[in-house]
């Protein structure tokens, strides 16, 4: 009996959210200037991962304030901020709640198991999304993992064009290494997509690769990993995984006596801003990254970031900046709150933020290049 | 030599689990309860050494000194506030209250110190000892040394001293031991301070060793050593050492030789095995339970 009552529950509860979206997706409206516009967030702003959650949310909103306080702003736009606590389940009700909430397009999620989450909700109902940290190669794509998903793009790379730049560099000699060693987090998509992409491009460039191993989000202890690479004679260890794991595992690698060079994608970014973190350590380290932060733009950004919360930024703040405008200036040439006529817009983006120019590719991704960056001493630095 | 290599490797981590077990044990041995909150006040430990090191500026010695007494305090306190007034109750009661208090913990000290990792401060010199190939960091050593030096002075002390011999007494018969005239709220506040104190230890290796410390460490460190008391015999000091090394050891194994991804399932698997096998553990006296 209760559990009849409770599948009537849970369909009614389906049905009616589908209804709330299907009006919001239909109730496109033109936009005067002046007009009040409502964009969303969502991504984790507590729990393990709110480290990449909330600059994303502060940058957010300091991209709208600057927007609203430019001289050519057209409209005023307002910020829905909802926490997913970076879980699927988390991003889907907080999803609803924004559509519920009339927002006309969303930047976010940050973790892609939350983009994947709100995926094929957010496409039934035509919800402007603009990602700028969800890596994973199928967030963009439907489920057949070919066709593009119409509603949502990313301004940040995928996870195949950051294993295959570092690849490269390492198969046409910019960095010399000769025997590499993978170490995979298996419990992450990002790392494994990134471990794919560099081995196709490694394989490709008869690059030697002489360990490849996995180890599970929650270990922390990697001294039998370490012996294995060093036993291998690897003198590089490509490791694709976020800077907090990364700091821990060149940590114990250099403790070990491990003098060689590390292999990184853009989760490396950031490394050095790990609280208190021994810049000793950091030496011969190459990985990919989005954008040159030496930038004017950048710099600029990173110290207005400085003042008005008084903490740190990371790149996943630094992109979202640069995505949340993408999503204004769709909403602005689209002159309208219509979904379709947004993500008509998006698809035209033609775009110069502070991290670079944005166009997007029939697959959602952005046209840009990548650059190699290096740590050399303790400081990060560029190969150009 | 790789392969002793990787039995040292397995053996220092083991060390840190059999500290953190070595908690689990005595608690349970004498309130007769699974401190669920134990690997989160490893965490605190851990925190409160770096706040004394990185924050305050204060020595070495202060930091741990502070961070040993720290956390015994709060055990302390956890017993007299959570637990004591439960003494009596069913132990289901006990037991969700004890996870009570390790989220309860763990949010506090996300809200204190946010989700992003810290990094420890060093408190030796980082390299490694090499003796014909076998290559172990002065890290791993100094947890192997800390584990058994520190087994060593507690069953000295519960096998010798007066207090030790009251903790063995409630063990055994609380009723009994009361009406011989010992304390036994203070044998038991005791217990918890010289388990949290040990925990606080095991909290700063972790610190030293993996340099990175969040508020979500105590979480999987708990649950493993908690395998590691039960594998030993949960109540038995010895048996809680020698099941940490064991676990770290097949933990290390595993990853060497058989696949990575598979080492979280052997340590589970030895567990399940254990419990089907000889559910009292390694060193754990079955008890006939008196009708």
């Amino acid at each position: 009996m209760n559990y009849k009552k409770a599948i009537a529950l849970v369909t009614a509860a389906s049905l009616l959210a589908g209804c709330g979206g299907s009006n919001g997706s239909n109730g496109g409206k033109e936009l005067k200037e002046g007009d009040t516009v409502k964009i969303g967030f969502i991504g984790p702003l507590t729990g393990p991962t709110s480290s990449y959650g909330i600059p994303v949310k502060n940058s957010i909103e300091l991209a709208i304030e600057d927007y609203n306080n430019s001289a050519d702003a057209k409209y005023k736009i307002e910020l829905l901020a909802e926490d997913t606590q970076g879980k699927g389940e988390g991003a889907n009700t907080a999803y609803n709640k924004l559509v519920g909430e009339g927002i006309v397009g969303i930047v976010g999620p940050v973790i892609t198991a939350e983009g994947l989450a709100v995926g094929s909700a957010s496409e039934r109902n035509l919800t402007p999304i603009v990602s700028s940290s969800t890596s994973g190669d199928s967030v963009t794509l439907m489920g057949d993992k070919t066709t593009t998903r119409k509603n949502y793009f990313r301004t940040c790379s995928n996870d195949s064009m950051g294993g295959n730049t570092i690849a490269k560099a390492v198969g046409n000699g910019t960095v010399k290494v000769s025997k590499v060693a993978i170490l995979t987090n298996s419990d992450s998509d990002y790392s494994e997509g990134c471990t794919e992409s560099f081995i196709k491009q490694a394989q490709a460039d008869n690059v030697q690769i002489v360990v490849q191993d996995k180890y599970p989000e929650t270990q922390k202890d990697f001294k039998t990993y370490i012996e294995k690479v060093m036993t291998s004679g690897a003198d590089a260890v490509y490791i694709p995984d976020y800077y907090e794991i990364i700091s821990t595992m060149v940590k114990q690698f250099r403790d070990a006596g491990y003098k060689g060079t590390f292999l990184g994608t853009d989760g490396w970014d950031g490394v050095l801003s790990v609280k208190d973190v021994d810049k000793s350590i950091f030496y011969d380290c190459y990985y990919t990254n989005t954008f040159d932060d030496r930038a004017d733009a950048v710099v600029k950004y990173v110290d207005a970031y400085k003042a008005k919360f008084n903490s740190e930024t990371n790149m996943f703040g630094t992109m979202a900046y640069d995505a949340t405008f993408v999503l204004i200036k769709a909403i602005e040439s689209a002159e309208s709150s219509d979904p379709e006529a947004i993500i008509a817009a998006l698809e035209k983006t033609n775009y110069d933020g502070i991290t670079g120019h944005f166009e997007f590719d029939a697959q959602h991704n952005p046209t840009k290049d990548l650059v190699v960056k290096t740590i050399k001493d303790g400081q990060y630095s560029y190969l150009d | 030599m790789g392969f002793i290599t990787q039995i040292m490797n397995g053996l220092s981590t083991g060390g840190m689990y059999a500290l953190v077990a070595i908690g689990y044990t005595m608690v349970y041995g004498i309130a007769k309860m699974i401190n669920f909150a134990h690997g989160e006040f490893i965490m605190v430990g851990a925190y409160i050494a770096y706040v004394f090191t990185t924050m305050l500026k204060m020595p070495i010695f202060v930091s741990v000194i502070a961070s040993i007494i720290g956390c015994a305090l709060l055990g302390v306190i956890t017993e007299k506030v959570a637990y004591k007034p439960l003494r009596g109750s069913g132990s289901l009661s006990v037991l969700i209250t004890a996870i009570g208090v390790s989220y309860l913990l763990q949010n506090l000290f996300l809200i204190l110190f946010g989700s992003a990792a810290r990094t420890f401060p060093t408190y030796m010199k980082s390299g490694t000892l090499n003796i014909f190939g076998i290559r172990i960091t002065y890290i791993s050593l100094l947890s192997l040394c800390l584990t058994l030096v520190c087994t060593g002075i507690l069953l000295f002390f519960i096998n010798k001293t007066r207090l030790g011999k009251a903790m063995r007494a409630v063990s055994e018969d609380r009723g009994a031991a009361e009406l011989m005239g010992i304390n036994v709220n203070n044998t038991i506040s005791l217990t918890f301070a010289i388990g949290s104190g040990l925990g606080a230890i095991a909290g700063i290796i972790y610190g030293m060793s993996y340099s990175l410390i969040n508020p979500y460490l105590g979480a999987m460190l708990g649950i493993k050593a908690f395998i590691a008391a039960v594998l030993g015999g949960i109540g038995n000091i010895q048996g809680a050492m020698v099941g940490g090394l064991i676990i770290g050891v097949a933990e290390a194994f595993t990853i060497a030789y058989i696949s990575s991804t598979f080492s979280d399932a052997v340590v589970f698997g030895i567990l399940i095995f254990i419990l089907l096998v000889k559910p009292a553990g390694l060193f754990g006296k079955n008890v006939r339970e008196k009708v």
